[in-house]
């Protein structure tokens, strides 16, 4: 997949299943959106600036370099990042590191921020 | 002849056990001697009639006098042996109340726009009201849901009228919380997914993720279930019942060990309409944690999820004849004859 970057979140046990979802934008800033095991379709397309600080933004991060997070022993919600051919796998019960929190709300802006500039 | 024969060495016997009877012969011997003459079971009744006397019934009562009167037992911040759940726990033995307690730290989270980029800005923002009414929404629910589920019993003797019905109260601290709950925004009928982590040994409060549309029922593989109820479950202290998931070990529910302990059984992993489990059907196994809480506050074993029928009260102390010998079918006397 030719994505910028590349997002999934999904819960081990089918009674929090509810929440799966996949999303990932593409090198020339289209954001593709999945609920659960659905199609991917087109949600949004991020406007050059957006995708440039959002490049800029994942090459900051190193996703390799973070610290490995714990699993829980019970209740796993994965959430898969993955760019540049590196994977941060972090879960739903723990904190997860201010670099992951810091790209979620970038990503965010872009999706409300396009949804503004149409 | 063998009449005769049986006659003196009965004779002899009697020679030999009179000495037993006076009060310098070792106590061993004497009990010993009884069993021989009165049986095994007499003896054995007997000496189990000496825990029960009188006296012991007076010493019981005094003790739970004095029990009743020290007032509250508490214990801030107990942590179950289950491995997750943190709550304060009170009991009231006038009131009859176990009170439980967990105070939590709400925090309103705005919902993520790349969770939900169809969405419209304020189906993803908590207004004031709205954060309130969940905050007491929620509380009520599972305050209300948890508690009058479990009565315990005390089963020390003559203690029995002693009971602890299990009141649970989810109150709101943000100073000094057992568990932040994070409530993230999402639209109205979506799922996001909650869980509850429990607090580590060296933390001092657990953290919970809940949306805000965990308070309306889910349909969950086998059953009907709203979330807020099952993860309050967890925050009290219990394991998920559902089964792992296919390929992973199977292991048994956190509070597995408990309700072994106490019920006799395990804790079958299946999907059914347990609370911990896909419904919020709440059964006696799942007041363990409670009952766990209940023995350390009090520092009593002698609890029980069924009542035990009252000890009898036992008669003044009086001199009785000694237990009646066993018939002896070849005693000279008639042998007593039961007829129906």
């Amino acid at each position: 997949m030719d994505a910028l970057l590349y997002f999934e979140r999904r819960a081990e046990d089918e009674e929090e299943a509810g929440g799966d979802l996949r999303w990932y934008v593409t090198e020339d800033g289209e954001f593709f959106h999945a609920r659960g095991d659905g199609d991917f379709r087109l949600a949004r397309r991020f406007s050059p600036a957006q995708v440039e600080r959002l490049r800029d933004a994942v090459a900051d991060i190193g996703l390799a370099s973070l610290p490995p997070a714990q699993p829980p022993d019970e209740g796993v919600i994965e959430e898969r990042w993955t760019a540049g051919g590196e994977t941060y796998v972090v879960y739903d019960t723990d904190e997860e590191p201010a670099a992951i929190r810091d790209l979620r709300r970038l990503v965010d802006h872009c999706v409300a921020e396009s949804r503004v500039s149409g | 002849m063998r009449h005769e024969r049986l006659q003196r060495e009965r004779e002899n016997e009697a020679a030999l056990s009179r000495p037993a009877r006076t009060a310098a012969e070792p106590a061993v011997a004497r009990v010993l001697a009884l069993q021989r003459s009165a049986g095994n079971a007499v003896v054995a009744r007997a000496v189990l009639a000496r825990n029960f006397t009188h006296g012991s019934y007076q010493d019981a009562l005094a003790k739970k006098a004095e029990f009743i009167k020290d007032g509250l037992y508490h214990r801030n911040d107990f942590r179950p042996s289950t491995g997750r759940g943190n709550f304060d726990v009170v009991y009231d033995p006038t009131g009859g109340r176990l009170i439980v307690t967990v105070r939590c730290n709400f925090v309103f989270l705005k919902g993520s726009e790349s969770d939900w980029p169809e969405a419209e800005p304020e189906e993803l923002a908590w207004d004031p009201a709205a954060a309130a009414k969940w905050k007491r929404d929620f509380m009520k629910l599972v305050s209300e849901k948890w508690s009058n589920k479990f009565t315990f019993h005390c089963t020390r003797p003559w203690w029995e009228d002693l009971v602890a019905n299990v009141k649970i109260r989810f109150v709101e601290s943000a100073k000094d919380p057992h568990y932040d709950l994070n409530v993230t925004k999402i639209p109205e009928d979506e799922e996001r997914g909650s869980s509850v982590t429990a607090p580590k040994w060296y933390e001092d409060k657990g953290k919970t993720k809940f949306d805000s549309e965990d308070l309306r029922p889910h349909d969950k593989p086998a059953g009907t279930q709203r979330p807020a109820i099952h993860e309050a479950g967890h925050m009290l202290g219990l394991g998920d019942e559902y089964p792992a998931k296919k390929g992973k070990k199977a292991r048994s529910a956190a509070h597995d060990v408990l309700v072994r302990t106490e019920f006799g059984h395990g804790v079958p992993r299946r999907r059914d309409g347990r609370v911990m489990s896909n419904g919020e059907d709440i059964e006696p196994e799942h007041g363990v944690t409670f009952m766990e809480a209940l023995r350390v506050v009090t520092k009593m074993k002698e609890w029980s999820f069924e009542a035990k029928p009252p000890m009898a009260v036992p008669s003044e102390p009086m001199d009785g004849p000694l237990p009646k010998p066993k018939q002896d079918p070849l005693a000279p006397e008639e042998p007593e004859v039961a007829f129906a």
